[in-house]
C-alpha cells in the first residue's frame, strides 16, 4: 500500500501550485458556506426559542365581558387556518405581569391603582395558526380578518410568522448556494486534477503498458480529490474561525458551527473531491 | 504464442499494415525487419494490444486479443516485457526506481521488489547507476536499463522495439547476446529492426515488413 500512496501523493505534486489556489478558491467557497449555515443554524434557534409563542395576540377592548371574550374564542375557531385560541382574561395578564416583570410589575399595578385604580393589562386572545400556513402574507390576511371583530382593540403579530418566513428564505438560499458551491468546487477540484494528469499522461500512459491495475491508476485521482476536498474545507473552516474570534466582540452571542456540523462539511467537501477523482480518472486517464 | 491473421491497420486514411499474417512458435527467437514506417512499431503496438486492428485476428500467450476487456487486459501485459524505441523512463525517478516500476504495479512484496532490483542492477551492470536518473546515465546503459526493466517480472514474451537503434555493431551486438541469454532461458523474443545484417549476423529467424506486408 505505501507505493500506491507515494505515487498519489506525487500525482498530487504535479499539480503544483494549482493545488494552492484551488485551496484557497474550495476554501472561500466553505467560508461562504459556512455564513449561511451560520445564519440557518441562528435562525433556527430563534424559532426553536418562539415554538410555543402564539403566532398572533389579538387585545380586547375594555368593556369586553369575559363571557363575550369567551363566545368569540369560539367563533374564531371556527377558521379553518386557526389553530387554538387561549383567552387570557385582565387579572391573569396582571399576574403574569407580576411574574415575569417582578417589581416592575408591582410598580406598574401600584401606579396605575393610585392614579385610575384599574387594571392597566388588557384581556387578550392567544392565537394559534397552523404553521404550514405561515407566510407574512397569510398571516397579516388573518389578523386583518380577526381586526373586524368589534369587540377587538388591536391585533399584534408575534413575530413568529416573520421568523419562519426567514427560516423558509434561509433553507432556500441554503440550497441555491450549496448547489453553486458543489458545481465551483467540483469545476476547481476538477480542473486540477485534470492538471496533474496532463502532467503525467506520459506517466499514466507506460504503466498503462506495463500492467498497471485500474484500481491503482483510480488511487491517486481519489486521493487528490479528497486531499484537495478536505484540506479546502479546514482551511476554509480555519480562516472563519480565525475572523469570527477576532470579530467575538462585534458578533455578540454568535457561536461557531457545532462539531457534528463541522464534520458534515469535512466529509461533505472530501466525498465531492473523491467524486470528482472518480469522474476525472473515467474521463482521461 | 504469437498468431497473426491477416490483420490491417490504418491511421485515418493511411495504410499502415495489409493483410499481415506470421506465427511465432514459444521459445522461438524471431527478427521482425524492415525499412523505417514499414509499420514494425505499429504491429508491435498491436501484439501489446495498444492499438486494435482494424481486420483480422491477433492472439499472444494464447490470448484472443479481441476477447480483451479492461480488467484482463493489465494480466495480459504483466505477461509481456517491453522494450520501447523510445525507452519511455519516468525521467523524475532514479534508475533502481525505474526498474522497480514493474514489480510494484503488480503487487510483488516489498522484500522481494529490493531483492530482485538488486540482483538485475547487477547483472546489467548498472549498480553504480542505481541513484542516477536515466536522463544521467548513457545510452547504452539506458537500453540495458530498459531491458532490465522489460523482463524483471519474468514475463514468457519480450517484444523489443528497435532495441539497438542508433548504436554501432559492437554495442549492437552485446545487445543482441543479453536477448539471446534470455532466450536459452525460455523466453520468447520478438525484435523489430531496420538493420537485416544484424539480424542476420545473429543467425535467428527473419520475417520481412516491407509496404504494410509481409515477404
Amino acid at each position: 500500500m505505501r507505493y500506491p500512496l507515494k505515487n498519489a501523493i506525487s500525482h498530487i505534486a504535479c499539480a503544483g501550485t494549482a493545488n494552492l489556489i484551488g485551496i484557497i478558491g474550495v476554501g472561500f467557497i466553505t467560508a461562504l458556506l459556512t455564513t449561511l449555515l451560520l445564519n440557518h443554524s441562528l435562525i433556527l434557534k430563534q424559532s426553536e426559542f418562539k415554538r410555543h409563542s402564539p403566532t398572533l395576540v389579538a387585545f380586547l377592548k375594555d368593556t369586553v365581558e369575559e363571557a363575550h371574550g369567551r363566545t368569540l374564542v369560539s367563533q374564531l375557531e371556527k377558521n379553518g387556518q386557526i389553530l387554538a385560541v387561549d383567552y387570557t382574561s385582565k387579572a391573569d395578564k396582571l399576574a403574569r405581569g407580576e411574574a415575569e416583570f417582578q417589581d416592575l410589575g408591582v410598580l406598574i399595578k401600584e401606579a396605575f391603582a393610585e392614579t385610575q385604580g384599574v387594571n392597566p393589562f388588557p384581556a387578550s386572545l392567544n392565537i394559534y395558526v397552523d404553521e404550514e400556513l405561515i407566510t407574512r402574507k397569510a398571516l397579516e390576511h388573518i389578523a386583518l380578518e380577526i381586526k373586524t371583530h368589534h369587540e377587538i382593540e388591536d391585533v399584534m403579530l408575534t413575530g413568529q410568522g416573520q421568523l419562519k418566513d426567514r427560516l423558509r428564505d434561509s433553507e432556500r438560499t441554503m440550497l441555491v448556494g450549496t448547489a453553486i458551491a458543489i458545481v465551483v468546487a467540483w469545476f476547481i477540484i476538477g480542473s486540477i486534477i485534470k492538471r496533474a494528469t496532463v502532467a503525467r499522461s506520459e506517466e499514466i500512459y507506460l504503466m498503462k503498458l506495463i500492467g498497471m491495475f485500474r484500481n491503482y491508476l483510480l488511487l491517486p485521482f481519489v486521493v487528490q480529490g479528497l486531499f484537495l476536498g478536505g484540506l479546502s474545507a479546514l482551511c476554509g473552516l480555519g480562516c472563519f474561525y480565525t475572523m469570527m474570534y477576532v470579530f467575538q466582540s462585534q458578533l455578540g452571542g454568535v457561536h461557531f458551527l457545532t462539531i457534528y456540523q463541522i464534520i458534515l462539511v469535512v466529509a461533505a467537501e472530501m466525498l465531492i473531491g473523491a467524486l470528482v477523482g472518480l469522474t476525472t480518472h473515467r474521463k482521461y486517464a | 504464442m504469437i498468431q497473426v491473421h491477416q490483420v490491417s491497420y490504418s491511421y485515418n486514411e493511411l495504410s499502415v499494415l495489409e493483410q499481415v499474417s506470421l506465427r511465432v512458435e514459444r521459445g522461438e527467437f524471431v527478427f521482425l525487419v524492415g525499412p523505417s514506417g514499414s509499420g514494425k512499431t505499429t504491429l508491435l503496438r498491436l501484439l501489446y494490444a495498444d492499438l486494435m486492428p482494424i481486420t483480422g485476428d491477433l492472439s499472444v500467450i494464447g490470448q484472443k486479443l479481441a476477447k480483451l476487456d479492461k480488467i484482463s487486459l493489465p494480466y495480459f501485459r504483466q505477461k509481456i516485457g517491453l522494450v520501447f524505441q523510445d525507452f519511455k523512463f519516468l525521467q523524475d525517478k532514479t534508475v533502481r526506481e525505474n526498474l522497480a516500476l514493474p514489480q510494484r504495479l503488480a503487487g510483488t512484496p516489498s522484500k522481494s521488489v529490493k531483492e530482485n532490483v538488486n540482483r538485475f542492477l547487477h547483472q546489467m551492470g548498472l549498480s553504480h547507476h542505481q541513484h542516477a536518473l536515466p536522463t544521467e546515465i548513457s545510452s547504452n546503459e539506458r537500453r540495458r536499463l530498459a531491458i532490465a526493466r522489460a523482463v524483471i517480472n519474468n514475463p514468457v514474451l519480450l517484444l523489443a522495439d528497435a532495441p539497438t537503434e542508433g548504436l554501432d555493431l559492437r554495442l549492437s551486438l552485446e545487445v543482441m547476446a543479453l536477448l539471446d541469454a534470455l532466450n536459452f532461458q525460455g523466453m520468447t523474443v520478438f525484435v523489430t529492426t531496420t538493420d537485416r545484417q544484424l539480424a542476420e549476423k545473429c543467425n535467428k529467424r527473419i520475417i520481412e515488413l516491407r509496404d504494410g506486408g509481409i515477404h
